[in-house]
This record gives C-alpha cells, sequence and structure tokens, in this order.
C-alpha cells in the first residue's frame, strides 16, 4: 500500500518528479554515452594500429615470436586457411613468409627483414599498400616486384625501376639468392618500418627460400576486432589442431594493451568522482523537495501514519522516481549512442595527420551491456542507499511542528 | 530607483535566509558543480600532459637538433660538431628547462648468446638525469656514473633475450670514424625497465667513452632539448633555428607523428569529457533552481496580490539569484583552486596501476591552474543560474496572483 | 682446418710470419728469460702458465700455416634433415681465405672471401660480390653452426686470453693438455672462458666455449684423428650447440696440402667472382 501511494505521489507533482527525473536521466545518458566512447575509443586505436602490419590476430609456429627463424615454419598453409574460412568472424587470412636478408645494390648492402606476401589477401589485412608513396603496392601477378621503406631506398640509392640483389639463408639453410625489381616505395612514418622492411611476392619467395609451400605465420582480421576476440577460443583451438599457437592482439601488441590499460585506470578515477558529484547534486535537490513536504508530511503525521511508513514512502518515492529517470535515461542514452556508433564522431585537424598512418579519423563509441548499464547501475544504488538520508529526517518529524513549517 | 533598487537588494538578500535549507541546498549544488568543471578541467589537462610526458621524457624532449643529413641517414658521417657559442646562449635561456648531447649511432650488441642490432646512445648523465626519465627508471644495477663511464646500461628485456645480465660483459660493435669497424666490451652495469620498445633498441654508455669507442673526437649526433611550458615551444624553436640555421631543428611533433596523431585525439577526447561534465553540472544546477523557484510560486503570488508588478517580482527573483549563484560560483572556484593547489605535488595514480595488473611505475598527474577556465565556467554557470530561475519565474509573475496562489505545496 | 705440423717441437723456426713470428719470437725469448728469472722465487706456476701458452700457440700457429689448400665436406644436421656440401679453401697467413663450394649442385659456386677484417660473399645466381656489413657478421655461415666471425677469428684464443694449464691426461696413449683459456680484461670477447683440449702433437681435439657464469655455450670436437696432407690431423671434427641438441655441424676434411704457393690473385674480389681455376 504504501508502494501505491509513493507511486502516485510522484506524480502528484509533476514538475518537481519531471525535474528529479530529468536531472538523473540526463546523467544517466551521459554515462551511457562516456563509457561506450572510452572503450569505442580504445577500440578504434587497437584497430588502428594493429591493421598498420600485424592483423587482429596471428597463428604461428611455437616459438616463433620470441625467435622468428625462417625454418620455423606452417606445413600446410592450405588447411589451416580453410579451417579459418570456417570461423565467421574470420573474413580474411594472409600467409607471410620472413626471412632477415641483405639487400643490396652496387657496392651499398644492408640487413633488412623481407617479407612475402599474397597482395589480394593482405590488402584486406593491413594498410601497407596504402602507405606507397612512390610507384605502387604489390599486386597479384606480380613476379618479382618488391618494395621497400623509404629509409631503407634511400640507404641504397635506388629509385623505381632499379634491380635490387637480395641475399639471405633459405629455410634448409643454404644460400637464398635473388635479384628484385623495384616497383613501389612506402612510408609509414614509422621509422623502423621505413628503413628496414621490404615485401615481395610470397610464390616469389616460396621459390628463392626454399621454403616448399610452407610459411612462417597466418595472419587474420574480421570485420571488427571484437569479432575476433570473441572468436579466440575456436581460433585457438584450430592452431591447436595443426600443432601451431594462436597469438591474440594483446600478445601481438602488448604496449598498446599496456597503454590502454594504464590509461582506464586514470579514466575509472575520473568516472568515479563524476558519478560521486552526479549522485551529490542529484541528493541535494532530493533533499530539497522533501524539505518542501514537510507541511504535508505535518499533516499525514496527524492523521495518524507512523514516521517509518512516511520515510518508507518517501525511499520508495525516491526509488520509483531514479528507476524511471534512470531508465529513461538509459534508453535515450542508448539511442544517442547508437545514432554515434554508426556515424562516428570526427575530429577536425586529425584527418590529415590519421591519414599518414592509415589510421580512421573518426571514433566510434560502441555499446555493450557492461558499458551501457555500469555507470546507471552505479549512480542508481548510490542514490538509492544515500536516500537514507532524507528518510532519517523524515523520522525525526513532529506533527505540529511540522505542519507549522513554511513553504 | 536606486532606493528602490537599494531595498530590492534589502529584500533579495533577506528573501535567501528566510528558508536556509533551500538556500544552503543550492549553494552546495552548485558550488559542486562548479568545482567538479573546473577541477576535472585541471585533471584532464593533466592526465594529457602526463600521458605526452611519458613518452617524451624517456628519449625525445620537446625537441631535438641535429646535423641536416641525420634523420634520414643516422650514421657516423652524419654527426655534428658540439653547439657553439651562439647556439649555446640560445640553448641556455630559461624556456628550456634543460639539454642534452649525446651521441647515438646504430651498431650491434652481442652476448654469447646472441647478436642484435641496437642504436648505441653515448650520453652525459648529469645532463640526462635532468631530461629523461630513464636514470630513474634503473631497477637493477647503477646509472652511469659520468660521461667516461664505459660501463653500459641495458634493457630488462634486452637482457633478457641476449641472456646476459649485470656484471657480464657484451660486445658493442659499429662503424667508426676511420671506415673500419670497431669493437669493444663493455661491462653491462645497469638494467632500465621502460617500454619494451625502448628497451629493445637503446643501449647508454657515458658520451666521452663512445666517443673514443668510435675514434670520434668531440663529436655528436643530437642535442635533446626540454621546453616545460606548451606555449614557449615556437618561440625556442625559432630562436635554435636562427642561432644554428645550418642544424635540422625539429620539435617533438616532427619527431614522433604518432604521438602528434594521438596527442590531437586526446585533445578531442577531453573536450567532449568536459562537454558531458559541464552538461551535467549545468542540469544539476539548472535542476535545483527550477525546484527552488517552482517550490515558491505560491509565495510569487502573494506579492502579486499584494500589489508587486510582475516586473518587481522578476527582478526580485534575478537579484536573489545573482546573490546565490554568485556566491555558489566563488566558493566553487574557491574550492577547485585548493585543491589544484592541495594536489601540486602531484595524483599518483600508480595505486590503481598495481590493482589492475599494470604497467610498471604508474602516471602521476600535476593539475594545473588555468586563468581562463576559471574566468569562462564561473561566468557560464553564473548566467545560466540566473536565466534558468527566471524562466519560471516570469511565466507565475505573469499569471493571475489567484492562479498563482494555488499553487500551494 | 688446416694445421702445420711439426714433430714435437713447440719451437716453429721455420715460419715465415714475419711480423707475427717476431713477435712471438721475441716474447718466446722473453718469456723464456723471465722463466729462468723466476724459477727460484715462484716455482712451478709461472712455468705452467708459459707452457700452456706456448702449446696453445703452437697448435694455432700451426693451424693457420703459412698457406694452405683443403677440400672438406661440411654436414650440417638439422631438426627437418642433413644437408651435405663439400668446399675447397685456399688460405694464407692469418687474414686471407678463400672459400669456394663445389657440391651440391645448388650450392656450388658459392664463394666467400675474407680479406682482412672485410668479409665478401659470391653467389653465381646474383653473378654479384657483396661485401658483408659487420652487422651481418655474426650470422651463421651457410646455415651451419659456424658464424662468419668464426671464420675469420680464430688466432684470438691465443692472443687475446691468458691460459692455464689445468691437467695433463693421456688418452688413447698419447699425452693431452687441457688448457683454460679465459678473456684478458678489455679484449672484445663475449665468452667467459674456453676450455681446450691439445694433443701433444699439435693437433685440436677438442673446444668448449662457456658463457660468463660458467655454462657451456657450445663445443667442438675432433671424431676422427687422421693423418692429411703429410701430417696427424682432426680429419673429422664436429661443432655443437648445447641449446640445440640434436643437431650439429661436421666437418670432414678429404684432402689437404700445407705451406704451398699461392697466387696473389687468388684473394681478391675478382678472383671470387671469376675464378680462374
Amino acid at each position: 500500500m504504501i508502494a501505491a501511494l509513493a507511486w502516485r505521489n510522484i506524480w502528484r507533482q509533476p514538475i518537481r518528479t519531471a525535474l528529479s527525473m530529468v536531472g538523473m536521466g540526463f546523467a544517466a545518458m551521459l554515462l551511457v554515452f562516456m563509457l561506450s566512447f572510452e572503450f569505442g575509443s580504445y577500440d578504434t586505436i587497437k584497430t588502428g594500429m594493429l591493421r598498420i602490419s600485424d592483423g587482429f590476430g596471428q597463428i604461428q609456429p611455437k616459438g616463433y615470436k620470441d625467435d622468428p627463424a625462417i625454418d620455423k615454419v606452417i606445413e600446410e598453409p592450405t588447411a589451416l586457411m580453410a579451417d579459418l574460412a570456417g570461423v565467421g568472424a574470420v573474413t580474411a587470412s594472409s600467409a607471410r613468409d620472413m626471412a632477415f636478408v641483405l639487400l643490396a645494390r652496387g657496392n651499398l648492402s644492408f640487413a633488412a627483414a623481407v617479407t612475402g606476401i599474397d597482395p589480394v589477401q593482405e590488402n584486406r589485412i593491413t594498410v601497407v599498400s596504402s602507405y606507397v608513396k612512390q610507384g605502387r603496392a604489390l599486386r597479384a601477378g606480380d613476379r618479382d616486384a618488391i618494395i621497400l621503406g623509404d629509409g631503407l631506398a634511400r640507404n641504397l640509392g635506388v629509385k623505381l625501376g632499379d634491380r635490387i640483389t637480395l641475399l639471405g639463408s633459405a629455410r634448409d639453410g643454404s644460400v637464398a639468392a635473388d635479384v628484385l625489381r623495384l616497383v613501389g616505395i612506402f612510408k609509414s612514418n614509422i621509422p623502423e618500418m621505413d628503413r628496414q622492411v621490404a615485401q615481395i611476392p610470397l610464390a616469389r619467395f616460396n621459390e628463392t627460400f626454399q621454403m616448399n609451400g610452407a610459411v612462417n605465420t597466418v595472419a587474420l582480421s574480421g570485420r571488427t576486432l571484437r569479432d575476433i576476440t570473441a572468436a579466440s577460443g575456436r581460433l585457438r583451438r584450430i592452431a591447436a589442431r595443426h600443432g601451431l599457437v594462436y597469438l591474440d592482439w594483446a600478445q601481438l601488441q602488448p604496449a598498446i594493451k599496456q597503454g590502454i590499460a594504464l590509461d582506464l585506470s586514470t579514466a575509472m578515477t575520473m568516472y568515479a568522482t563524476l558519478i560521486f558529484v552526479v549522485v551529490f547534486i542529484i541528493l541535494n535537490t532530493l533533499y530539497m523537495s522533501v524539505l518542501e513536504r514537510t507541511r504535508e508530511f505535518g499533516v499525514l503525521l496527524a492523521i495518524g501514519m507512523k514516521p517509518r511508513q512516511i520515510g518508507r514512502m518517501v525511499w520508495m518515492e525516491i526509488i520509483f522516481l531514479s528507476l524511471v529517470g534512470t531508465g529513461i535515461g538509459v534508453v535515450l542514452g542508448m539511442i544517442l549512442t547508437g545514432w554515434f556508433q554508426v556515424h562516428g564522431i570526427s575530429f577536425q585537424g586529425l584527418q590529415e595527420v590519421y591519414a599518414q598512418f592509415g589510421l580512421p579519423s573518426r571514433i566510434y563509441p560502441h555499446m555493450t551491456p557492461f558499458r551501457v548499464l555500469f555507470g546507471p547501475l552505479v549512480m542508481l544504488a548510490a542514490v538509492v542507499l544515500l536516500a537514507v538520508i532524507p528518510y532519517r529526517r523524515v523520522l525525526g518529524l513532529k506533527p505540529v511542528s511540522a505542519m507549522g513549517a513554511g513553504g | 530607483m536606486s532606493g528602490t533598487l537599494h531595498s530590492f537588494i534589502q529584500l533579495a538578500w533577506r528573501n535567501m535566509w528566510r528558508n536556509p535549507r533551500r538556500t544552503l541546498i543550492t549553494l552546495v549544488v552548485v558550488s559542486a558543480g562548479l568545482w567538479s568543471i573546473l577541477f576535472f578541467n585541471a585533471f584532464l589537462n593533466a592526465w594529457m600532459q602526463s600521458s605526452k610526458d611519458a613518452t617524451l621524457k624517456l628519449l625525445i624532449g620537446s625537441g631535438q637538433i641535429h646535423a641536416r643529413e641525420y634523420m634520414d641517414n643516422p650514421n657516423i658521417k652524419t654527426v655534428m660538431a658540439p653547439p657553439g657559442a651562439r647556439l649555446r646562449a640560445a640553448l641556455e635561456r630559461p624556456e628550456i628547462a634543460a639539454w642534452s648531447a649525446r651521441l647515438v649511432l646504430p651498431g650491434v650488441i652481442q652476448s654469447e648468446y646472441k647478436t642484435r642490432p641496437v642504436n648505441i646512445a653515448g650520453v652525459d648523465p648529469a645532463t640526462e638525469r635532468r631530461l629523461s626519465s630513464i636514470p630513474a627508471k634503473i631497477v637493477r644495477g647503477r646509472y652511469l656514473n659520468g660521461v667516461d663511464d664505459d660501463g653500459v646500461v641495458l634493457g630488462l628485456h634486452m637482457a633478457k633475450r641476449l641472456k646476459t645480465g649485470l656484471g657480464r660483459r657484451v660486445i658493442l660493435m659499429s662503424q667508426n670514424a676511420d671506415g673500419t669497424v670497431s669493437e669493444q666490451s663493455f661491462t653491462v652495469v645497469g638494467l632500465f625497465d621502460a617500454n619494451q620498445k625502448t628497451e629493445d633498441f637503446y643501449v647508454f654508455t657515458g658520451r666521452a667513452a663512445d666517443q673514443r669507442f668510435l675514434h670520434l673526437n668531440a663529436e655528436i649526433s643530437e642535442i635533446a632539448f626540454a621546453v616545460p611550458n606548451d606555449a614557449d615551444l615556437d618561440p625556442v624553436l625559432t630562436r635554435l633555428r636562427a642561432a644554428a640555421p645550418q642544424l635540422d631543428v625539429r620539435s617533438w611533433r616532427q619527431l614522433s607523428t604518432y604521438l602528434a596523431a594521438t596527442d590531437s585525439m586526446m585533445r578531442g577526447v577531453i573536450y567532449i569529457w568536459l562537454a558531458v561534465v559541464f552538461s551535467m553540472m549545468a542540469i544539476g544546477i539548472v535542476n535545483t533552481q527550477l525546484m527552488a523557484v517552482f517550490e515558491r510560486l505560491h509565495e510569487f503570488g502573494l506579492l502579486r496580490a499584494l500589489g508587486m508588478t510582475p516586473r518587481r517580482v522578476l527582478m526580485m527573483v534575478s537579484l536573489e539569484s545573482l546573490f546565490l549563484i554568485g556566491v555558489g560560483c566563488l566558493v566553487g572556484m574557491a574550492l577547485a583552486a585548493l585543491t589544484i593547489w592541495g594536489l601540486r605535488g602531484g595524483i599518483d595514480l600508480s595505486a590503481f596501476a598495481k590493482g589492475l595488473e599494470l604497467v610498471q611505475g604508474g602516471q602521476v598527474l600535476f593539475p594545473k591552474f588555468d586563468l581562463a577556465s576559471f574566468v569562462v565556467f564561473p561566468l557560464l554557470i553564473w548566467l545560466l543560474g540566473i536565466l534558468v530561475a527566471l524562466w519560471p519565474a516570469s511565466r507565475a509573475a505573469k499569471a493571475s496572483p489567484v492562479e498563482a496562489m494555488r499553487h500551494a505545496t | 682446418m688446416r694445421k702445420m705440423w711439426h714433430d714435437g717441437k713447440f719451437a716453429t723456426a721455420d715460419l715465415r710470419q714475419g711480423q707475427e713470428w717476431g713477435r712471438h719470437a721475441i716474447l718466446k725469448a722473453a718469456l723464456g728469460i723471465s722463466v729462468l728469472g723466476l724459477t727460484g722465487i715462484l716455482g712451478t706456476a709461472p712455468l705452467q702458465a708459459q707452457t700452456a701458452r706456448q702449446i696453445l700457440k703452437s697448435a694455432f700457429d700451426n693451424w693457420r700455416a703459412d698457406s694452405s689448400y683443403a677440400v672438406t665436406t661440411m654436414t650440417v644436421r638439422r631438426a627437418r634433415g642433413t644437408r651435405k656440401m663439400t668446399f675447397k679453401s685456399w688460405t694464407k697467413g692469418t687474414s686471407k681465405a678463400l672459400v669456394r663450394f663445389i657440391a651440391p649442385a645448388r650450392d656450388a659456386g658459392n664463394a666467400t672471401l675474407q680479406l682482412g677484417a672485410a668479409t665478401y660473399v659470391y653467389n653465381p645466381k646474383l653473378n654479384q660480390v657483396i661485401k658483408l656489413p659487420a652487422s651481418a657478421m655474426s650470422q651463421s655461415w651457410m646455415g651451419s653452426d659456424f658464424s662468419y666471425n668464426d671464420l675469420a677469428r680464430s688466432q684470438k684464443v691465443v692472443d687475446d686470453y691468458r691460459q692455464k694449464l689445468l691437467a695433463t691426461k693421456r688418452i688413447g696413449g698419447r699425452t693431452v693438455y687441457v688448457i683454460e683459456a679465459i678473456p684478458k680484461k678489455g679484449k672484445p670477447i663475449v665468452w667467459g672462458k674456453q676450455i681446450l683440449w691439445v694433443r701433444r702433437d699439435g693437433v685440436l681435439v677438442k673446444v668448449e666455449y662457456y658463457d660468463q657464469l660458467g655454462k657451456r655455450v657450445r663445443a667442438m670436437s675432433a671424431d676422427k684423428i687422421g693423418r692429411i696432407g703429410g701430417r696427424p690431423y682432426p680429419v673429422v671434427m664436429t661443432m655443437r650447440r648445447d641449446d640445440r641438441p640434436g643437431t650439429f655441424t661436421r666437418i670432414t676434411t678429404t684432402k689437404a696440402r700445407f705451406n704451398i704457393k699461392i697466387p696473389a690473385y687468388m684473394f681478391t674480389q675478382s678472383n671470387l667472382q671469376n675464378p680462374r681455376n
């Protein structure tokens, strides 16, 4: 019965109710947006960095990550990639070979890491082709083409069309030697990449380094990083079936993981403070409205209601108010965030800079049940718990003095 | 008229204190709201600065000076002479908190088990300590003693990969000034723990020891400098370029375009945060004000019935809000200033970092006092508070007294 | 490995090594004097040190003979299988060496030239001579357990280490000296120590390489000692890394001639690319 009374009370003072609900609703809406945005921005950063060359995940021979050697191979890449194709989350997989070689032209020779790639598949996983500033990226059908980072090209003193010598160790240890033609020069603005990395067609690498169809790693990508992360269990099992290991994004780029985690800890401090202040303000408002109703409570006391019952009624009013307000706020928050989730938020001045790295210049908030509900629930819980303060005030009321209180 | 104004002021003031609780609550809400806006602004800017600093303070600094060809091709042929009198004078200016001359060239480090390519950095530990955070990140052994120290300081991860450790010998090899390859054994005197990338790419030794190793005299490869105040950076760069037109002077933004991009993004994120915080606080203040005014509709009706004109009712409400919000703003500003001043020693987040099993040596944030925000935000809140109170008041004031009085609580 | 062998003696009066010999001779003379002078005071310890060094010196002096020519088969065993390559090699003094592969067909024609501190490689498919940058010197040579460095610097254990005779054993009816060599202070040597087994007739029986904490990293042992080029010789030597069990590189010398005349043009880049023989 008290509950029913509480419910009706809320609607007796529509303006006051509306104000309180708007307050909480607005805060809830913003919290939904903020958390989704925060984590969404992390996703954007991760995705951007992984698309530079690692891919969203990789399958490698055991021990390859710590000590990449050309004779650590995946013997049956086709079978592996067929299995990967069966995983819905995976939209592309690309086999790669890698070796440390000497690239030489004339008298100059420099150590470099050369990767053998399949251009068609690679383009669905990395943005390296967008880094090519002179000439062109590798494409299907290339036989003896090579592309280099601009630092490496400068060191070797080569220009498009020049022939470049490659000398290294093949898979069986014998000498791998080849001559390739420079078709493109890329600039990633990452010095290590620009000074040490070269790419040649996978078929050529296979031939020159006696790979016999084996490859060193298989990188994969999906529509979103989240999809791949969700499928990591399956991917690990597939890797294990082939006697290989699966490395997820955190293992491929531990620095990003550390950076994000540190960022998150700071952000949490902020959210905590924010919720604290918001709750504080909301409570004050609710308290104020309770104060304004002192005379009303006095009447209720006079007609026989117990202070505790009135107190419970007030508490229930606060609960209902908070639930409805927060609920509406969450729904509105989801609509607002949903719109940005599709369209993204762009920052002017970022476009050109990010374009250099092939990173997306729009940030997309992304909702998950956790991100949507966490903030509002904490706020709700805090308000409902702290409502004990107006409750206590009501308990202390005496009929006569209450009725005589001013408005 | 001034007499009326005077009496209105008195009326307004007395009105405020007729209902102390309501007044107090409004004051609390306004000051808490403004405090949080100002504090968050300082906090977020400190956060952005700290993230940037963490990376810049490792090795980049605010900017660096090289010989013209070094950045394209870092090798022994592209070193430069130590700074001359003009450049030195430009570097000794107060805006530059510290500068350090280094010899950084690519080479190879070898242990019993492994050989790895690496950048060999010959530094002056005294100036490095003021510029870089690496000397403070030593976890085993010690940092270098002086420019003649021919020990080597490695990253933890590098030591692990090489399977070497403190007190053991490693060999450094690099192309020297005579065109041949210098090869020398160095004892590992210290291990530092920064991030994997720095640890994998840099080893440190004394600058003079490095110059001897490479058969150089006093040549260096770069000068890194720190300009703590962002606003000073561009003028400093201009002055340095003028003092050394034959050299290549770059800011950190040009040295690490990736960091510059992330920095811009963080700036954007901060604007969003501030907008959100401001909206939340504004709504809270709006809420309080509206509620206060709606409670008083009955009272306004009474005043109208007693003969007060609508305009006068409005004026009274305005004056009340002026005082109330104004005082709230002042208190909020005072509290914010106090908090920022109290935390100027730095907020250490390593407690959180540990709790989340994170990165070593968490971030320390240094909130700074920003005059612009202390003027703009209070002004905005103040105006907002007054306007918001006026809206329902004007409606009530215009309505007939009888209707207004019917708005009994 | 080629070795010059002189019956039973440490002295190497026949060596025409110029400066090196001169230096060694003076050193030997100086040591001889000091031994005489110190014997009474310090007893046998300095005598042992001197003896150890001389043993080693003669073994290595003889190793890098005045000149040599050899035909060698190198067997590299890895987890995946075994590879066998055959090469011819010429050396002159300690700073010139030419190695040319003749079998199997895939590897034939590949050649390495060491000229002082510089190392050049030639590949017939490229038809180009490439100078190895210093950073590549520690990389594996032709996929074996030897690096380019190993090929180039074999004398260090005599000059840059301090030697101590650990024991004298009798193995297979022969006297074998066990010598511990520790790098001298300040030398650019990464090993903690080497332990070498040298037979009395100068044949190197075994070399062990240890890290600075005393853990063995790799070992080279003579699996078969025979006679070649007119002298006792470790005809089959095997190098094994301790952290890679089941793998090894084996050098089998099938033909060798020592102290022969080698024309100057042999050790040039043009000869590397276009062999005249």
